[in-house]
């Protein structure tokens, strides 16, 4: 035999010990406990989902607020545009009633 | 997860330990470090395809962490190839007696041509697999196990002829 074949012969694999796969599989972290894995993959979904909630609800009625306040302005400006036109005219009137009789 | 990690560990963890042993000479260094390497393909499962993938990334994995932990706890002093001490000739039968030898003299080898005589002779690699794995060209693959083959060959009839003057 030459030594590259010697070689082969004592380099061949040695068993690992007899405990060695129980000792990884008791370092591997636990992955395959699936159903508490999705249960708090749903409470972390849901929690995300309050808490974007709770963020948007203040966001929405400010701006409700702000859309009213806008358009109640726009309506008195409107009514003062109406009572000016009104007022301008019933002087108008006034005036001209005043000058016919004197 | 296509693959079964259980699976994967019952197929593999032989060679994994043996190159580790072999290149460390520290038993228990060597399990710690092939039980991290088979944690880190856990962690790494998704992307295994194949179990002849997963076989060739622990190869790799083990071959890096071992260099690595060699360079980092000093395990030994640098030994060159001509400073290898002689194999005592102390066993029972023939054929252990030399299995014997030959594994303490590759044990003495140099880290580098360390692993690539246990990736060439234990793993089965061809000089191109070596270089591919350890990332160095394949002369240089080709030259280490050259020389450490002239080395282990040359203190192997050595041994035995002290062996025989003692009969």
């Amino acid at each position: 035999m030459n030594i590259e074949d010697q070689l082969r012969e004592a380099l061949k694999r040695e068993p690992a010990s007899a405990d060695f796969k129980r000792k990884v599989m008791q370092r591997v972290p636990a992955r395959n406990t699936a159903p508490i894995f999705w249960w708090k993959r749903r409470m972390s979904f849901a929690l995300a989902s309050a808490l974007a909630l709770a963020a948007l609800v203040p966001v929405a009625v400010v701006e409700q607020r702000h859309r009213r306040g806008a358009e109640a302005r726009e309506k008195l400006l409107t009514a003062l545009r109406v009572t000016n036109a009104t007022l301008r005219h019933t002087k108008e009137m006034i005036h001209r009633n005043t000058r016919r009789s004197s | 997860m296509g693959l079964d990690f259980a699976r994967i560990v019952d197929d593999n963890q032989s060679m994994v330990v043996s190159l580790a042993k072999r290149y460390l000479r520290d038993p228990e260094t060597a399990e710690e470090i092939a039980q991290d390497v088979f944690l880190q393909l856990y962690r790494q499962l998704d992307r295994i395809q194949t179990p002849e993938h997963a076989t060739f990334w622990l190869r790799r994995a083990i071959c890096h962490r071992s260099i690595d932990e060699s360079r980092r706890r000093k395990l030994r002093p640098h030994v060159g190839l001509d400073n290898i001490p002689e194999a005592p000739a102390v066993s029972s039968a023939p054929d252990t007696m030399l299995n014997d030898r030959l594994r303490r003299l590759v044990t003495a080898l140099p880290d580098m041509p360390r692993m690539i005589v246990l990736l060439r002779y234990q793993e089965d690699l061809d000089p191109s697999e070596i270089a591919a794995l350890l990332e160095m060209p394949v002369s240089t693959v080709k030259s280490h196990l050259h020389r450490s083959l002239v080395v282990l060959r040359s203190k192997l009839s050595r041994a035995g002829a002290k062996q025989e003057a003692c009969l």
